[in-house]
């Protein structure tokens, strides 16, 4: 399936290069973070997409190892809570987890 | 309860999608496996909170080295210190791979750009009148595409 949005960004027309995700979306999001992100260069949000795709998919690996652990085909975002968990490097994420165990009991 | 985040504020569904089924289909060939769309959307979530705290970090040090402007070695440094240092060369490389591809392109459209300014020059000087103006219109349409590319 084809994404028709549009790719605002440095890449001249037609080619999406080596990143996927809109760059316009990720400054968005830069933007959000707090005080002061005012000013980016036309280049961080090219590594942010690339960054954050290399995330994904090392979050994705992991949830699946608990997936399979568990004897189920079926990655459910209780096994990517466990994830979370089990992995000192996604701390910044227990607070996502904790809401969702939240959202779980209502 | 759910926090709402508007559609704008996220990164796309579809994307985010397209990279976990890439993901899943090297750790399991067969292509024997599902994911659950609230799954999807933790992933989502996740990733524009790996964003945010990467950006902020990022930022921190930008402010340290007093600059007003973050650049990519703000990012990287940031990413060590979150620690996510495996991270560093890959991206690295990424980067100089779309630096060289830009170069490249740029320096194609310089050319072209330079070669129809003369033929412009050229044809003004051979003639007045309407042709012309129609030709300045298309350049200066070209050189708007340019800067936005950029």
């Amino acid at each position: 399936m084809r994404q028709a949005g549009s790719y605002s960004g440095i890449l001249i027309s037609g080619k999406t290069g080596p990143h996927l995700l809109p760059l316009a979306r990720i400054k968005k999001i830069m933007k959000k973070s707090g005080d002061g992100v005012k000013m980016i260069s036309g280049e961080s949000p090219i590594v942010f997409s690339k960054a954050c795709e290399m995330f994904i998919k090392e979050l994705t690996q992991r949830s699946w190892m608990v997936t399979m652990q568990g004897k189920r085909r079926t990655l459910n975002k209780e096994d990517v809570a466990s994830a979370v968990m089990a992995t000192d490097l996604f701390d910044f994420l227990l607070n996502l987890v904790s809401e969702m165990d939240t959202s779980k009991s209502s | 309860m759910e926090k709402v985040v508007s559609e704008t504020e996220e990164l796309p569904k579809a994307i985010v999608r397209r990279v976990v089924k890439e993901k899943l289909s090297q750790c399991s060939p067969d292509y024997d496996f599902n994911v659950h769309k609230d799954a999807h959307l933790a992933f989502t979530e996740s990733a524009r909170i790996f964003i945010h705290y990467l950006s902020a970090t990022a930022n921190d040090i930008c402010k340290e080295s007093k600059r007003q402007t973050m650049n990519t070695e703000d990012v990287f440094k940031a990413l060590e210190e979150i620690e996510f240092s495996d991270f560093v060369k890959p991206l690295r490389a990424s980067l100089a791979e779309f630096r060289k591809k830009n170069a490249e392109k740029k320096g194609g459209a310089a050319k072209e750009n330079e070669a129809k300014k003369k033929r412009k020059i050229e044809d003004s000087s051979a003639k007045n009148g309407t042709k012309t103006k129609q030709k300045k219109q298309d350049n200066d349409q070209e050189e708007e595409d340019n800067h936005e590319s950029e």
